[in-house]
């Protein structure tokens, strides 16, 4: 191998360390795609509440509201874009949430929830 | 005139609805079979109002709310008669929900007499007194005076319920007066 390609191969390599640094330190992260499964997390709604009323969760997770009070509630997009209808005792509504969600229940105007998405 | 005229009938109710609670807190123990018949009297008289609303009300929001009192007492005495039911006691007048019944007749005249906004504002300022009277009642009377542990967790179970009806009351009661 000639001088001129060892130190062509040298500096490509030089190159190629020093650009990984950069990217290193400006954070950047190679896109891998989300194999996880998707979580399903359980809002309770009792004593008139969402429990938890503020959740966070990965795109693509699904998140299931459960009525364990005596009174009937719905889970009703803020602007009443989408609602899950009556949930009577014990009755359950599942959603996959692909963006960040404000709800409340349109029978009990002042309870409130929201569903934050978030990359880990 | 007008004004004052309806000063002197709001004032006199809300006196009534604190001499009614001043009277329940001084009257004799109430057993379980009256704490009861309370319990029923009191939810039974909220569903007559927000009958009385669904009747005369074209206000969206005064309809939504009086549905919810609908479908939330109803709730509330079915959970009361399954229990005593259970317990095998039958529900017993007494003199705390002859006066709650008294009082509700004389609202339920001021109520039919009103009509259009005049009755929507009625209505919900009712509905903001007469959740708060019920409150410092279940509070202040039921529970501490229950004997039984499933009745006492009853209202402890339609006590947020209540508050947040009066929450919601009062959400209604500063749209309509603005």
């Amino acid at each position: 191998m000639s001088l001129f390609y060892k130190s062509a191969t040298l500096f490509s390599c030089f190159l190629v360390v020093l650009l990984g640094i950069f990217l290193v330190s400006t954070g950047f992260k190679p896109e891998t795609p989300n194999t996880e499964a998707p979580v399903t997390h359980v809002v309770t709604i009792h004593q008139m509440k969402f429990d938890p009323e503020k959740l966070v969760v990965k795109k693509g997770d699904v998140v299931q509201w459960v009525n364990k009070d005596i009174v009937p509630h719905d889970v009703t997009e803020i602007n009443k874009k989408w609602t899950s209808k009556i949930l009577e005792k014990d009755a359950k509504y599942k959603k996959v949430i692909t963006e960040n969600l404000n709800y409340f229940c349109s029978l009990h105007v002042i309870m409130k929830g929201s569903v934050t998405v978030k990359n880990h | 005139m007008k004004t004052i005229l309806k000063s002197k009938v709001w004032a006199s109710i809300v006196m009534l609805l604190i001499a009614a609670i001043g009277f329940a807190q001084q009257a004799p123990q109430l057993n379980d079979a009256e704490i009861a018949h309370v319990a029923v009297v009191a939810n039974q008289i909220d569903i007559d109002y927000a009958k009385i609303a669904m009747d005369r009300s074209k206000n969206p929001e005064v309809r939504e709310f009086a549905q919810t009192m609908i479908a939330d007492h109803n709730a509330i005495i079915e959970q009361a008669v399954a229990l005593v039911t259970k317990l095998g006691v039958e529900p017993q007048d007494n003199a705390v929900s002859q006066s709650l019944l008294k009082q509700a007749e004389a609202t339920t005249k001021m109520l039919k007499a009103a009509k259009g906004a005049a009755f929507d504002k009625a209505y919900v300022d009712n509905e903001v007194a007469y959740h708060q009277a019920v409150i410092d009642a279940v509070k202040g009377v039921l529970i501490p005076q229950s004997q039984n542990a499933e009745l006492k967790a009853l209202l402890k179970v339609a006590l947020p319920i209540l508050e947040t009806h009066l929450g919601h009351a009062k959400m209604a009661q500063s749209k309509i007066s603005k």
